[in-house]
């Protein structure tokens, strides 16, 4: 055989290694973010759960915080409505977290409802799922920069270009996010 | 948590007359023990002398197997006399320093926490550390001792000393034991609820090779997966691999981070931590051995006691530098 032929070949299943390398990587990032995605989805869902709870221990002890018991509870199902896109999910899920921060903070003006060991249990179920939407969300923010990385980055852009891979948004932490955790702190002193 | 000055008045009033007793005590031991090395030393002399006189004797009345009986049953008598002056020296010098440790460590530790329990012999057993899943690979010998167990307000906590050894093949063929950790290992209820396993380790590649660590760290996959954390000093300091990427960061929130990190600062030595099945497991890297008696020379110096009083409050420390107490992840 001719060594240029053979050259060529090489060159050629090299090319074809890297190209196929290149794909499935990009394919990987792209179901991870996905995965990670479908996993905020149950967290969020979870906590659609627990919010009726949290209204029906609540409500008989506050009785100047009706408005915000109702406003949580018409946000939840207009959450839970599956027709949503990503974006208005994001947007009421805020709500719904600026609303249960008003309810932690209202609470402290109950001392009966905060030693009440029903509602303490039901505090904390919430506290953990809160804490692992965040975690789940700093996890999809980080697989996103990862997948955004290889859609920008030379090779690998040239492919995600061919596939139609488009850059994905981070999640952002609006200023509320950034109160809620003080508000935890103070919940607890 | 107490604080030195705490201490310092806590060992002049309470511990001193006990200090004191263990001092007398120890002039006594050292008397002891250098009687019992002379006498090793003149025994070793003694054998090689006698082994002189043997061959000789033997030489001189060739082929008397009584004579050549005679001197091999008496070296043997000879080195069983030295082994056993040996051991005993040994045990008195272990004596003195459990004695020691149970007055003298145990109050300190008391003095800390009256609910903790010291035991100076006991150690976090193999099995413990072996689920902590910091160290998979084959552990050839394991020992320890200073274990401490108790519950500090709503947190179990149990630790004690440990040294792990590999063996491994040096340039001349022969095998040698090679200590991988030494020091104190922390066993903790952890505050929140989880299944799987998140490991985070000292991150020694990228203090030397900077952004390339990443690619070498992600290739050490029995740890699990590589888990790249947002805050930057955490990573400077620590590299995280875990089976699940969602739950390391529930488990690494951001305020842990920075906890964890902070906590290292203050050590300032290598630390290994694993979460596995709601327990935090946390290896504090030290050289050489800890909460020991220095019989030769000045039984409990100052520095000695500071040097007691700052591993106990460090290692004690961990619950409140990581708000182990802080009860609101639905964990009671």
């Amino acid at each position: 055989m001719d060594t240029t032929l053979i050259i060529i070949l090489v060159v050629a299943a090299i090319v074809l290694i890297t190209i196929i390398s290149i794909y499935n990587s990009l394919i990987n990032k792209r179901n991870q973010v996905d995965n990670i995605f479908a996993t905020i989805d149950v967290l969020l869902k979870k906590r659609y759960d627990l919010i009726p709870n949290l209204v029906s221990a609540v409500q008989e002890y506050m009785k100047h915080e009706q408005g915000t018991l109702t406003k949580i509870t018409e946000l939840r199902s207009r959450a839970m409505d599956t027709n949503l896109n990503s974006d208005e999910k994001v947007a009421l899920n805020n709500q719904i977290s600026q609303a249960l921060n008003g309810i932690k903070v209202a609470v402290e003006n109950y001392p009966e409802l905060k030693a009440n060991q029903n509602f303490i249990h039901l505090q904390g179920s919430i506290n953990e799922v809160e804490e692992q939407i965040s975690a789940a969300r700093r996890a999809f923010n980080a697989t996103v920069t990862d997948y955004n990385n290889s859609v920008q980055m030379f090779p690998s852009n040239i492919m995600a270009g061919i596939m139609g891979f488009k850059v994905k948004q981070l999640f952002q932490i609006d200023e509320t996010e950034r109160k809620n955790v003080d508000v935890k702190k103070l919940f607890n002193s | 948590m107490k604080t030195y000055e705490e201490f310092k008045t806590f060992c002049n009033t309470s511990l001193n007359n006990e200090l004191n007793n263990q001092s007398d005590l120890r002039s006594k031991v050292v008397k002891k023990l250098i009687f019992f090395r002379a006498l090793i030393t003149l025994q070793v002399i003694g054998i090689l002398a006698l082994m002189g006189v043997f061959e000789l004797l033997i030489n001189i009345i060739e082929d008397n197997w009584f004579y050549t009986v005679v001197s091999v049953i008496s070296l043997i008598l000879y080195v069983v006399l030295i082994v056993f002056v040996y051991k005993h020296q040994r045990k008195i010098r272990n004596e003195f320093t459990y004695n020691f440790k149970l007055r003298i460590i145990k109050s300190i530790i008391e003095f800390f926490d009256k609910s903790l329990n010291y035991q100076p012999n006991n150690y976090i057993p193999f099995d413990q550390f072996e689920k902590s899943g910091l160290f998979p690979r084959r552990i050839d010998k394991y020992y320890g001792d200073d274990y401490v167990e108790g519950k500090l307000d709503k947190t179990n906590i149990k630790f004690s000393e440990i040294h792990v050894f590999v063996e491994e093949n040096s340039s001349d063929n022969k095998k040698t034991l090679v200590e991988i950790f030494g020091g104190i290992f922390f066993i903790a209820d952890f505050n929140k609820n989880f299944n799987g396993k998140t490991i985070v380790l000292p991150d020694k590649a990228e203090r030397t090779l900077g952004k390339f660590a990443n690619f070498f760290q992600s290739l050490m996959k029995q740890y699990g997966e590589l888990v790249k954390l947002e805050d930057i000093e955490f990573e400077k300091e620590f590299m995280v691999y875990s089976n699940d990427q969602i739950e390391s960061r529930f488990i690494l929130s951001t305020s842990i981070m920075d906890r964890l990190t902070n906590f290292k600062r203050k050590v300032k030595k290598d630390i290994y931590i694993s979460f596995v099945d709601n327990h935090i497991y946390l290896g504090i890297h030290y050289k050489g051995r800890l909460f020991e008696p220095k019989i030769f020379g000045k039984l409990v110096s100052e520095e000695t006691l500071r040097v007691y009083y700052e591993q106990l409050e460090l290692t004690l420390s961990i619950v409140d530098e990581l708000n182990l107490n802080l009860r609101i992840w639905g964990k009671e």
